[in-house]
């Protein structure tokens, strides 16, 4: 991971290629009404529950579970890759 | 009346005060075709009696009707998307475009109201006759020239966030549609104005200048916007948000393209043609509902695309 981007603008990055232009807004919504934090406060240790939230936002926006399953995957890899770093 | 009816009654105006008023329209419309007197010459022109007019008029209010309604669904979602966005250079382009949507949707029901009035007026004050003509026309015109810019405006703001200008190839493309548009539209026009004791009640200059001009300029911006829209639409990343834009892009195309043909159309009824009063009729009909088809693809991809700031 570039070490000048936050966790945050990773996790916008990733959402841009499904919601484009909406990203960054979709994901402060998502952090700031279900983690209750500043989305530039976004750690590593709030990711699964943000994943969780976003899994069922995506839900109501496409029936294509393709689509909402690859999403989910592509944020899962930050977990992991985030924890490699770490360790 | 109870207060529940009142409540909901309220809730409704409160939810869509645009719907509510193209219901108002509608029904003073329906009022209007029922009521006003009609004239003798028109009458005679189209071969009809009176009552078949009135069920003629108001078998195309149906129609009619659903377009209104679509149009005005369509632009109070987009307004509502626009809003949503706040003051991001998106917000502000799609503002633009639900202003330039609301402009279209009221000219159609402006025009239709103020023509029935002034046929109406002229049934029984026949040297309003010309008067009514010329307000006519230039009512048809200055919605959609305006709605058009104003769409235009803000279709062009969303294609400069992907950096897609026009190209001189696409301008050259243009160029040549357009100029065969305007070709044949001045024929007609013109053919019409000579052929049938000039229906425009207008001089040519002023016929070329303040009619047939404008409405080349009108379906220049129309179909430029409508370019600048469905290119926007295939560079901006985003599978879902994609998806939605397509739909609306699509909509206002279809709306816009359909505009240009209703024109073309309206022309083509001033003028002598083979083609009977019915299968005129149906033929309008058959573009009202692809027009009203427009308007719901606008407002169904509005609503996706607000649905992706709400969740």
């Amino acid at each position: 991971m570039d070490s000048q981007r936050t966790l945050y603008d990773e996790v916008v990055r990733v959402t841009h290629v499904y919601l484009g232009p909406a990203a960054d807004r979709f994901i402060d919504r998502q952090v700031q009404n279900h983690l209750h934090k500043a989305p530039r406060e976004l750690s590593q240790s709030d990711l699964d529950r943000l994943i969780d939230w976003i899994r069922a936002a995506m839900s109501l926006l496409t029936e294509d579970s393709e689509i909402v399953e690859e999403y989910t995957r592509q944020l899962e890899r930050l977990t992991r890759k985030s924890s490699s770093e770490g360790a | 009346m109870s207060l529940t009816k009142v409540g909901k009654r309220t809730m409704l105006i409160k939810r869509s005060p645009a719907l509510t008023w193209c219901g108002i329209i509608l029904v003073l419309t329906i009022f209007l075709a029922l009521v006003l007197p009609v004239n003798d010459a028109t009458l005679h022109r189209l071969h009809i009696s009176l009552a078949i007019y009135r069920e003629a008029i108001l078998s195309l209010l149906i129609p009619i009707g659903i377009i209104w309604f679509s149009a005005f669904y369509a632009y109070e979602k987009t307004g509502q998307y626009a809003e949503t966005l706040r003051k991001t250079d998106e917000g502000r382009a799609f503002a633009h475009i639900a202003r330039g949507l609301q402009l279209l949707a009221w000219g159609l029901a402006v025009a239709t109201v103020l023509s029935l009035i002034l046929a109406a007026a002229t049934a029984s004050t026949p040297q309003l006759q010309g008067a009514r003509i010329i307000i006519d026309n230039y009512a048809t015109l200055v919605f959609p020239l305006v709605g058009f810019t104003i769409i235009g405006m803000g279709t062009r703001q969303l294609a400069q966030t992907v950096k897609a200008p026009l190209t001189l190839r696409v301008l050259r493309i243009l160029f040549v549609v357009l100029a065969l548009i305007g070709v044949f539209f001045t024929r007609y026009a013109l053919r019409n104005h000579y052929a049938n004791n000039n229906p425009y009640m207008l001089p040519v200059f002023f016929l070329v200048t303040t009619i047939i001009v404008p409405y080349l300029y009108t379906w220049f911006v129309g179909v430029v916007a409508a370019y600048d829209l469905q290119n926007y639409a295939h560079k901006v990343k985003g599978v879902l948000y994609q998806q939605a834009l397509s739909l609306l892009a699509l909509g206002i195309t279809i709306v816009i393209i359909s505009s240009i043909i209703i024109q073309y159309m309206t022309t083509l009824m001033n003028s002598d043609n083979d083609l009977s009063f019915g299968s005129l009729l149906l033929l309008v009909y058959g573009l009202l509902v692809v027009e009203a088809a427009g308007y719901a693809l606008i407002a169904y991809g509005a609503r996706r695309l607000k649905r992706i700031e709400e969740v």
